[in-house]
């Protein structure tokens, strides 16, 4: 069996690619023979199915899934190489970054003895572990966010099949599990913040204690420019999915709201019946009978005047005598007398003309005539007044006419 | 003061219950546009004109006359529709505004819990939703579409209730978490002696 090497390994992936990508797409790996037989469709190549299965084992580009020698999935990398490829990141925990960050926590203390021992190349090689492992978190971070977005995407979907609770659900989940694990990660005053402003430090002290080695000196530069870069490109990750993240969750916040909303108030009906609404009624619908009709000249200004206007104080009522006491007006009767003379051009002087009454109870007939439903109401364009003897009223004329599908009355 | 234009049929669907939005064409964006002037006439009649921030314009009642019972009906109905659409959809706005719904799909006879609730407003039938569906266009809620109809943005003043229910529940929830927490750590409540 030969030796893994790089250049055999992606001539093989460039070969079959089809057959790569198909693995990568198989959720559950791929049984050997079928594997076998794919690669034995690769026609454009002439080595035997057989041949490149082992070579593809050998230049790890495939391996036996766990506990299932006869099933084959991609090895970590190609794994990873796809996912990069194709930006279908996997969401990283915050505890792997975690993770990374404890490393450097320990390859920091070295850094800081090799340092005090005025080691050079210890200090060398610490630096290329520190240059790895803060280059990692750079991976992981981006790889999280587009893991993040993709999640977004998805979740944002309309072609998801879940209902409003189920999605709701999973972005709480990915804000819970990922986004605020994270935020309490790289906080101003968190262990991400923490640790690369004690590497910084500890890099300037390096770079002062090696002064009279001007190669040592730029790697540390070199590894100061690293740090000042991840810890920007980290920031800017994590703020683009928290950004994101918080984005959908306001948009869905609402449409959970709307739905707990609506069950708790059927629920209300459920308990307590359908009068239990008195949500609905603040909703204070219109719907009234006013029949008056705006004519802008006639009547806006007249109404702009009225509005603030305080009425004085009633005349105190007199006890009337017996010989005084007015008729009951019968709104029945007026409201009938009216029909039969409409079209009416003026109101106010049919009633004059008709009634010769005072002015109370002519205003009283006249606000009859306005509120009854069975008559319509149109406003003239000029005022004018008329008179009752001892008052003279002004107004605007107003026409009625019977209401439709009030005629036959 | 000039003049308002269309003031008299404003005035007329206003007083109807009727909601104004931005699909009612060259009558809405003048009533929008000089709102002000509106509001300011309106009000000298003691009427309130309202704006709505999703783009509606409408008139409150002010007194008693408002439509309880159909008002209670619509808002039922609407209940049930948001409920089930939530439940079968992954959002609710504004999928729900660009759905059109038939009458004979509407769940709201179609589960026992829902029918029950109609059953309560005397709805017991398609026509009877379709009557209800009659009020909703009245009231510039819903449009009539080929197929059934479709909801206007004025029915966001329903999902605004939805709402305002919602944060109901939650201050609710968190008094009775508050006086929960406020209890356990009562020290009247907590028998110092058997715990020592």
């Amino acid at each position: 069996m030969s030796t893994p090497d790089i250049k055999t390994f992606f001539r093989l992936a460039h070969q079959h690619f089809e057959t790569l990508e198909a693995l990568f797409d198989a959720r559950k790996g791929m049984r050997e023979t079928e594997l076998r037989s794919r690669l034995g469709n690769d026609s454009p190549h002439t080595a035997s199915a057989g041949h490149v299965f082992r070579q593809f084992q050998t230049h790890r580009l495939i391996e036996p899934r766990p506990e299932e020698t006869a099933s084959f999935e991609l090895t970590p990398p190609v794994r990873q190489l796809f996912r990069e490829f194709r930006r279908k990141q996997k969401l990283s925990t915050p505890k792997a970054i975690q993770a990374y960050l404890d490393r450097l926590e320990e390859l920091m203390e070295r850094l800081d003895h090799r340092t005090e021992e005025s080691n050079g190349p210890g200090v060398e090689r610490v630096l290329e572990h520190i240059d790895t492992e803060i280059e990692n978190i750079r991976t992981l971070s981006r790889s999280n966010r587009e893991a993040v977005l993709n999640r977004v995407t998805e979740l944002r979907a309309e072609t998801m099949s879940h209902s409003v609770r189920e999605r709701f659900a999973m972005i709480n989940e990915l804000l819970d599990d990922y986004v605020t694990p994270l935020q309490n990660i790289v906080q101003s005053r968190g262990p991400f913040e923490k640790r690369f402003s004690q590497l910084r430090v500890m890099l300037g002290e390096a770079q002062t204690a090696f002064s009279d080695e001007p190669s040592l000196v730029q790697d540390l530069k070199s590894t100061r420019a690293r740090l000042r870069r991840v810890r920007r490109t980290v920031l800017e990750n994590f703020e683009a999915a928290r950004r994101e993240t918080t984005r959908l969750y306001e948009q869905h916040e609402t449409n959970s709201d709307i739905l707990e909303g609506a069950s708790s108030l059927l629920n209300r009906v459920h308990h307590e019946g359908a009068d239990s609404l008195k949500l609905i009624e603040e909703m204070e619908l219109a719907s009234f009978r006013m029949r008056t009709v705006f004519r802008e000249e006639g009547l806006s200004s007249y109404l702009h005047d009225m509005a603030g206007y305080e009425p004085p104080d009633p005349e105190p009522i007199q006890e009337p005598s017996s010989s005084r006491v007015p008729s009951v007006l019968d709104r029945e009767e007026l409201i009938s007398d009216a029909h039969a003379t409409c079209p009416i051009p003026d109101a106010m002087a049919w009633l004059i003309d008709e009634r010769d009454a005072g002015p109370l109870r002519t205003l009283r007939a006249y606000r009859y005539l306005l509120q009854s439903e069975t008559l319509s109401a149109t406003f003239g364009d000029t005022r004018r007044e008329y008179d009752f003897g001892d008052t003279v009223l002004s107004a605007v004329p107003v026409r009625i006419r019977v209401e439709e599908g009030f005629s036959s009355r | 003061m000039d003049s308002l234009p269309h003031l008299e049929p404003i005035f007329n669907k206003l007083r109807r219950g009727y909601h104004f939005t931005p699909e009612d064409g060259e009558v809405y964006r003048t009533l929008w546009d000089r709102f002000g002037e509106y509001q300011r006439l309106f009000d000298s009649l003691g009427l309130d004109l309202k704006k709505h921030p999703k783009n509606v314009v409408y008139l409150v009642a002010n007194d008693n006359v408002q439509p309880g019972k159909q008002a209670r009906r619509m808002g039922l109905f609407m209940l049930v529709l948001v409920e089930h659409f939530g439940e079968t959809h992954s959002s609710i706005v504004p999928s729900l505004f660009d759905t059109g719904f038939r009458i004979e799909d509407l769940p709201h006879l179609k589960t026992a819990r829902y029918e029950e609730y109609m059953n309560a407003i005397d709805v017991h039938d398609a026509d009877d939703l379709d009557g209800i569906v009659r009020s909703l266009v009245r009231f510039g809620f819903a449009k009539r579409v080929d197929t059934g109809f479709m909801l206007r943005r004025a029915a966001y003043r329903f999902l605004d209730l939805c709402r305002e229910a919602s944060d109901l529940k939650e201050g609710e929830a968190e008094e009775v978490s508050t006086s929960q927490d406020s209890a356990i750590d009562s020290p009247d409540l907590a028998d110092s002696s058997s715990i020592e």
